[in-house]
């Protein structure tokens, strides 16, 4: 089975803190299961924001949360087969066009794509969204690509 | 090192390699501890091969009952195998041990790139007071050297006596013994530890040293050495001292421990179970004949920021003292604690061995996590959260 490696935006731990909803919540969770199942990984980069939020999740004093964030470092962070992670010191530079058109807050998570030449980045950016969308990346929304994921396990 | 394990208990035939430290967790029953009871029954059955094999599974603590209740399937017509194997330079070096209701056989083998240089088998009853031979002669640069080996411990003379030649024959069986060495220096450290009296005597020690009694004797004779090391890590652990105190005039003494924030003393025995725990968990560790130490569950009792500061310490017990450790452990954080001095740099991935145990159909398998050297554990550590998994599957069908 082919597998892909995705890298995903800060809407992971978001959701999965209930920032946005039990519904996003519960599709996040979904999404963890489903990736776990796969073949598939995340590539994350360490001591970025995304790992920051992570790490907020896990210091969370709500029992549900607490037990997604276990589940999302345990089952996937930890996992060498489910996560990629990389340090600053690994990312390639960008080539010069790609940089010029990254937000400079979403850079690293572009840096983290081109490194681990993942196959998609998936956010809930607009702005992310219209600016890479000419550069090559395959970016994708969150719903777009969580609507496919989610269905195929069906 | 490579431990095998054929027929015994529910564990039908498995290869284990051990690392520096090699932990092994997983559901209650899925055979954790048979492993590390296996290198103990290798360790009775090399202090004392003369007794009858239930005698080779009673291990003082514990005892697994005879042959028929440990063998695999209770079939009394198999063998329980258990050996280990030695890779070095290019060498193997393998010592074996089968045992029947009744008899069994020993077996040491020395190969050298695929080429077998000693093959030793010796069929013996049990019990077996060592008493039998099988010989075997290797050639050297310096002439003949004679193999005499009685199932335990071999022997090696030069065949044409030169100093050249002694000096060989005498490393050879420096070699061919490493293994049973290495099984006489196992210790274990059961779940029942701990003390529970606020005052000892000394009392004799036996080499499995296990009573708190023995333990406590142990310490307190090795007053000026080991006590000052247990405290070293002990502080690490839980910010506590150890102290052995003797009522003058007697050979009564007490275990002390001291707060080193309150600087309140008291007996061990008043201590919360997990400090007790420890200080006889470190003393095991930190005794000077002990190579391979088995630990069951050595987070019981533990706070998790606890457990964590232990992770460290045994960790450090090992570059330290070059000591060996294989845990059977139910506590991620234990796991997790161990993963992060990989991601560090403490811990080289090589020197940390993660076993899964689990039973398939009745039958136990180990199987390896590779981690890697950023800390991260190949499947990951589901296996400890599959009952909250169920809860959030059951949260979220709720909120549906």
């Amino acid at each position: 089975m082919a597998s892909s490696l995705f890298v995903i935006n800060e809407w992971l731990p978001e959701d999965l803190i209930g920032a946005n909803g039990w519904e996003r919540q519960a599709e996040s969770f979904k999404f963890l299961e489903i990736l776990r199942d796969k073949p598939d990984r995340i590539a994350v980069l360490e001591g970025s924001p995304w790992m920051g939020k992570a790490y907020r999740l896990m210091r969370h004093q709500d029992r549900i949360i607490r037990m997604l964030s276990k589940y999302l470092h345990q089952s996937i962070l930890v996992d060498s087969n489910k996560c990629l992670r990389l340090n600053q010191g690994e990312l390639k530079s960008l080539p010069d066009e790609m940089k010029a058109r990254s937000p400079s807050e979403d850079l690293y998570l572009v840096e983290v794509y081109y490194t681990a030449g993942a196959s998609a980045l998936i956010t809930t950016d607009q702005k992310l969204l219209n600016a890479l969308t000419t550069t090559g990346i395959h970016v994708e929304s969150r719903d777009d690509f969580l609507k496919d994921y989610l269905l195929i396990s069906n | 090192m490579r431990l095998t394990i054929k027929n015994f208990r529910s564990i039908r035939e498995q290869d284990v390699e051990l690392a520096p430290i090699t932990v092994v967790y997983g559901p209650n029953g899925s055979g954790k501890s048979s492993l590390l009871y296996a290198l103990l029954t290798l360790k009775n059955i090399g202090l004392n091969p003369n007794q009858p094999p239930a005698g080779f599974f009673n291990y003082g603590f514990a005892s697994l009952g005879g042959f028929e209740s440990v063998v695999f399937d209770h079939q009394t017509e198999r063998s329980v195998a258990l050996g280990l194997t030695l890779e070095r330079d290019g060498r193997e070096l393998s010592y074996k041990v089968a045992i029947g209701e009744n008899a069994g056989d020993f077996a040491l083998s020395l190969e050298k790139s695929g080429e077998i240089d000693i093959k030793l088998n010796l069929p013996v009853p049990f019990p077996y007071p060592a008493n039998q031979q099988a010989q075997a002669s290797v050639a050297s640069d310096y002439g003949s050297l004679g193999v005499i080996w009685n199932g335990i411990t071999a022997q090696v003379q030069a065949e044409q006596p030169s100093q050249e030649a002694q000096e060989r024959a005498n490393k050879l069986a420096t070699y061919l013994n490493e293994l049973i060495e290495t099984v006489r220096k196992v210790s274990f450290v059961p779940l029942k530890r701990g003390f529970s009296k606020p005052q000892f005597s000394t009392v004799s020690i036996s080499p499995m040293i296990t009573t708190e009694d023995e333990i406590a004797s142990f310490i307190s004779n090795n007053n000026k050495y080991l006590v000052p090391k247990i405290s070293l890590y002990l502080e690490k652990i839980l910010e506590r001292d150890l102290r052995v105190n003797f009522t003058p005039g007697t050979a009564i003494f007490s275990l002390d421990a001291t707060d080193r924030n309150s600087g309140v003393a008291s007996e061990l025995v008043n201590e919360g179970f997990g400090v007790n725990q420890i200080v006889y968990i470190l003393a095991k560790c930190l005794h000077h004949d002990a190579g391979w130490v088995c630990i069951e569950e050595p987070e019981i009792h533990l706070h998790p920021t606890a457990v964590r500061n232990l992770a460290r310490a045994l960790a450090q017990i090992v570059r330290e003292e070059e000591k060996q450790f294989i845990i059977s452990t139910h506590s991620e954080s234990f796991l997790l604690a161990l993963l992060a001095l990989v991601d560090e740099g403490e811990i080289r991935p090589a020197e940390l061995a993660c076993y899964l145990a689990h039973k398939e159909k009745r039958v136990t398998r180990f199987e390896r996590q590779a981690v890697n050297e950023k800390g991260q554990i190949e499947g990951g550590l589901t296996t400890f959260i599959e009952g909250e998994l169920e809860d959030i599957r059951a949260f979220m069908k709720v909120t549906n």
